[in-house]
């Protein structure tokens, strides 16, 4: 028996997105300051706007909706399943009032890309784009990378309590890094900040020395930092990292998209001296296997095709697509359809089997994840010896993520839904693509880097594209970095208040 | 206390960037081992 919800649960929820949206108007007076700073009034003008648009949404809901304020699971689930559409939704405000999207629908879908750190576009005319629209797509994935809800609790939203740990858990994130939801926040900032400094210097050197002007390297530097550390693949140039035919850019983007695929929880542990952690990881050591094995295919069938035959180029373009594709992050330095019209299938395989799978939990990769994939196999050498001992023997199988942990059947079961609720949608995506007469193979792969928040395209994802399936990449695209549990319960909210039990 | 948090971060942070590093060297040998075949 479901119940219907009271009204307190939806004043509950409105509260909460209340304050996201007041956080995002915060957060868009970056760009707005941006504008002002190169001169650029109109652009500066469009993020006034749309960051008064969030302050009336956020003031009206918060003010409409003001009572309880600790959130139930439930509650917690609506909130950020929501609040993930509904900031897309106003991200896309200052990108359509730039005049760059064909319709509303285009810029949602940028916005909705860019939060989820996913990096496919439909923007029209990159190159003549203003300086603090591109900032604000840049700066979409850095907070999307965070979590849209970390950021909000890190701002001014709440203390920390069990509510905030629920928003935490449904926004996809399944550890703690520290007892505290805001210590976790908190370490996560130190983190990104870090690299973004570290980074945005590396890459705004690196600028320099392949010839662009201080000022554009750094701004280029500090957008390519944040869309390769949280896997995003958005770039300041249309064609992508493969502007600056720089060896130079793409081995640092190689060496960020790496760290960007690596836990939060992992990073915490390495920084606190434990380096160990980095080689006895069970998520590591699947992470480190399902890499080779996928480069092994790529590169058989590269070599077999003789596309690349020096071991530069193999690395340059082989390589660099792979760690893009399995980190989640999309950055490519070939055009969208050189992957179908040069590469074989199998190498295309290759690439869609290693956007499924993805990078780390409790990173900013989409996907699968290798910890999914290391407790599955697990579970299965677990049922493998069990049958081959006598049926007496009770056999406890451990596995090592950040402590020993004891294979439990939870364990096992929960890792097996997430994958068959990746694969069904990775499926269903490429059978709604085959609907609309794209082959099978570009479908599959066009679908799987929507939905596990990659960004590589093979040419489908284009402003000419069907809008209805702009909706379901959208949806995509939701749905996979929210990893599908949030987005679930919303589902079950909806069918509650028009069947639920009084 | 704060100086030793200090240099583990930085050690950290360092140790990370080898990874990063060591794991292109590797695809790039490997690479040039499949070249070679």
């Amino acid at each position: 028996m479901i119940l219907r919800p009271q009204i307190n649960d939806l004043r509950v929820i409105g509260f909460f997105l209340g304050k996201i949206a007041s956080a995002l108007g915060l957060i868009m007076l970056i760009p707005a300051v941006i504008g002002v700073l190169f001169s650029e009034a109109n652009p500066a003008a469009d993020y006034v706007i749309a960051s008064e648009i969030c302050f009336i949404v956020g003031l009206l809901l918060t003010l409409l909706c003001r009572g309880q304020t600790d959130l139930s699971w439930m509650q917690g689930m609506v909130v950020v399943s929501l609040g993930w559409l509904m900031a897309a939704l106003l991200g896309a405000v200052p990108l359509h009032l730039s005049g760059h999207f064909a319709s509303f629908l285009d810029a949602w879908f940028e916005a909705m890309s860019g939060f989820a750190t996913t990096g496919l576009t439909l923007i029209k005319d990159l190159d003549h784009l203003s300086l603090a629209h591109n900032f604000w797509r840049h700066l979409m994935i850095f907070i999307g990378g965070q979590g849209i809800v970390v950021v909000a609790i890190s701002l001014f939203m709440i203390k920390g309590g069990a509510g905030a740990f629920r928003i935490y858990v449904g926004e996809a994130r399944d550890e703690r890094v520290l007892p505290n939801v805001l210590s976790t926040a908190r370490f996560i900032w130190l983190v990104s900040i870090v690299y973004l400094l570290l980074g945005t210097l590396a890459l705004g050197v690196a600028g320099i020395v392949e010839g662009l002007g201080a000022k554009r390297a750094f701004f280029d530097g500090v957008c390519m930092f944040m869309a390769a550390f949280d896997t995003g693949g958005f770039t300041p140039r249309s064609q992508n990292i493969l502007y600056y035919h720089s060896l130079l850019i793409e081995s640092i983007t190689m060496a960020l998209m790496i760290l960007g695929a690596l836990n939060f929880n992992l990073h915490y542990h390495l920084w606190n001296g434990k380096r160990k952690e980095l080689f006895h990881n069970l998520e590591m050591r699947v992470l480190g296997i399902t890499m080779f094995v996928i480069f092994a295919i790529i590169a058989i069938d590269i070599m077999r095709l003789n596309l690349y035959p020096d071991a530069l180029t193999l690395f340059r373009k082989g390589v660099y697509q792979l760690i893009s594709a399995h980190s989640g992050t999309g950055y490519s330095n070939l055009y969208p359809r050189q992957f179908i019209a040069e590469w074989g299938n199998l190498s295309l395989v290759g690439l869609i089997v290693a956007m499924g799978l993805g990078g780390s939990i409790c990173s900013t990769t989409g996907g699968i994840k290798a910890l999914r994939v290391g407790i599955m196999f697990k579970g299965l050498v677990q049922d493998v010896k069990q049958i081959m001992l006598p049926e007496s023997t009770v056999l406890q199988q451990k596995f090592h993520h950040l402590k020993e942990v004891v294979l439990e059947d939870k364990y096992v079961r929960v890792a097996l839904v997430a994958v068959v609720l990746y694969f069904c949608v990775y499926v269903a995506g490429a059978f709604l693509g085959m609907v609309f007469g794209y082959p099978f193979l570009d479908s599959l792969f066009e679908s799987t880097s929507a939905a596990a928040n990659v960004g590589l395209s093979c040419g489908i994802t284009r402003p000419a594209m069907p809008a209805l399936l702009k909706v379901a990449y959208i949806i995509e695209m939701w749905a996979g970095r929210l990893e599908f549990v949030s987005i679930l319960v919303l589902g079950g909210f909806l069918i509650a208040v028009f069947r639920g039990k009084k | 206390m704060l100086r030793k948090q200090v240099l583990n971060n930085i050690l950290g942070i360092f140790t990370e960037i080898v990874f990063a590093v060591s794991v292109m060297a590797i695809f790039f040998a490997i690479g040039w081992l499949v070249t070679l075949i």
